[in-house]
């Protein structure tokens, strides 16, 4: 079993890259709202990854749940109750994305939505306690398990809180590549032969 | 006829190209989304080795916990919202265990002069918050004729700011610093129930206030002035309860 720093390292670049697509599809999806030609590249884009985005985001939410069990079984980080409240939310994301992926039902990101509409502020308001003061509740450390102190925090801003929300941020993109592009991507039928 | 049988032919050769020309088109893309992954997974690993290879910041003293001897009654758990404080007039348990950055003998116990013990966790932001607030209040004088002691407890090395010892060195905590043992005998026998955890004492050895959580610089005062003069301490906690 790697080591819980060799593991972060690990968990930060992977976060870092989909901080990096998240805020490209932020700012692609700015774009096509004001220009035609970025709209095509988009939906064009979309296209191309929805027939594995279903797959790619039962990845993300396996590797999220994977590391997460890591973090409380191998390095003993307990979780905390916000912890307990986005591990709910991501653990059955495994099993939702994974029989989606299995019948190939690209309906799923109706249901996978939800669950991302949940994680991602609740993430978000996490790391806020982590880190403002004016949201935590209390001015003193627990001396069981705090919310407001996370395990880690590289780079300034990523903890398991931020780790946690850019997962499902990912996820999300991943479910609006495959309502835009299964929209989009249709095998070519040359008009005239429908009615042959 | 034939004419109509030509056309027929030439659309099915037509959608059959088009169907080809997407499938191969598919099969670029995977390749291109697989590969693009394949490729972050291994950038990832070779990251995470190359940036874990350095070992990171202060060494740990071989003291960061330590055995503590505890000797006398221990304090009831603090509760904030319990008024008055039960501990309160208590006499303070003898502690006896080694400095975090020395080894050297740090005892906690009743000396005749006013005194504060304070209890700090590395990892907790509200420690790290108050902390260099005292170091400043210090060096303005205001815990002359109070003895300070601090004790590092919750110690955890899988936590972040550890160890203790260099981070109170980093901020240039003035006062002796005891190593609580792992299972944090001190704070157990002082009734500590969350950090940062303030006990004010008479001369007398006996507790004179106890709080949780950060203070202001200006409640600080007020409480050594008020535990100096041998009056009244308004100290009064910035929190109550622990957070979740």
């Amino acid at each position: 079993m790697p080591g819980v720093k060799v593991t972060t390292n690990f968990f930060l670049v992977l976060t870092l890259v989909a901080d990096a697509v998240v805020v490209v599809a932020l700012v692609a999806a700015i774009a096509a709202l004001v220009s035609p030609r970025a709209r095509a590249a988009v939906v064009s884009f979309a296209a191309a990854v929805a027939p594995q985005s279903v797959l790619l985001a039962w990845i993300v939410a396996t590797v999220a749940t994977l590391g997460s069990l890591y973090y409380s079984e191998h390095a003993g980080f307990v979780p905390c109750e916000l912890c307990w409240y986005q591990r709910i939310v991501m653990y059955p994301l495994v099993i939702v994305l994974g029989v989606a992926w299995l019948r190939r039902d690209l309906q799923a990101w109706k249901t996978v939505l939800v669950f991302v509409v949940i994680g991602a502020p609740l993430s978000l308001y996490h790391w806020l306690v982590e880190r403002v003061p004016a949201f935590a509740e209390s001015s003193s450390c627990s001396v069981t398990v705090p919310c407001t102190t996370p395990y880690f925090e590289k780079l300034g801003f990523v903890t398991l809180a931020w780790m946690a929300m850019s997962g499902f941020l990912l996820i999300g993109v991943l479910m609006l590549c495959t309502v835009v592009g299964s929209r989009a991507y249709h095998p070519v039928e040359p008009a005239d032969t429908v009615a042959a | 006829m034939s004419t109509k049988a030509q056309r027929r032919a030439e659309a099915i050769a037509q959608r059959k190209r088009a169907a080809d020309a997407a499938a191969a088109r598919q099969r670029r893309n995977r390749l291109a989304l697989w590969g693009g992954l394949a490729v972050v997974v291994v950038v990832a690993i070779i990251v995470a080795v190359v940036a874990s290879g350095g070992g990171d910041s202060a060494k740990a003293t071989s003291f960061e916990t330590h055995a503590v001897t505890v000797d006398g009654t221990p304090l009831p758990s603090y509760d904030a919202t319990k008024s008055p404080d039960p501990g309160v007039g208590k006499t303070i348990p003898t502690l006896e265990g080694v400095s975090v950055v020395n080894g050297k003998p740090v005892a906690v116990k009743p000396t005749g002069k006013p005194q504060m013990v304070l209890f700090v966790a590395h990892w907790c932001p509200h420690c790290q918050a108050e902390v260099p607030r005292l170091v400043d209040l210090a060096k303005q004088g205001v815990f002359d004729g109070v003895e300070v002691t601090a004790v590092a407890t919750g110690t955890d090395s899988a936590q972040n700011n550890y160890p203790p010892s260099a981070w109170l060195q980093r901020v240039k905590w003035p006062f002796p610093v005891m190593a609580d043992s792992p299972q944090f005998t001190a704070a157990t026998a002082y009734g500590l129930s969350a950090y940062p955890y303030f006990v004010l004492v008479k001369p007398d050895g006996t507790v004179a206030a106890r709080a949780t959580g950060e203070v202001s610089i200006d409640q600080v005062k007020a409480d050594l002035a008020a535990l100096k003069a041998g009056t009244s301490i308004p100290l009064s906690s910035g929190a109550s309860s622990s957070a979740p």
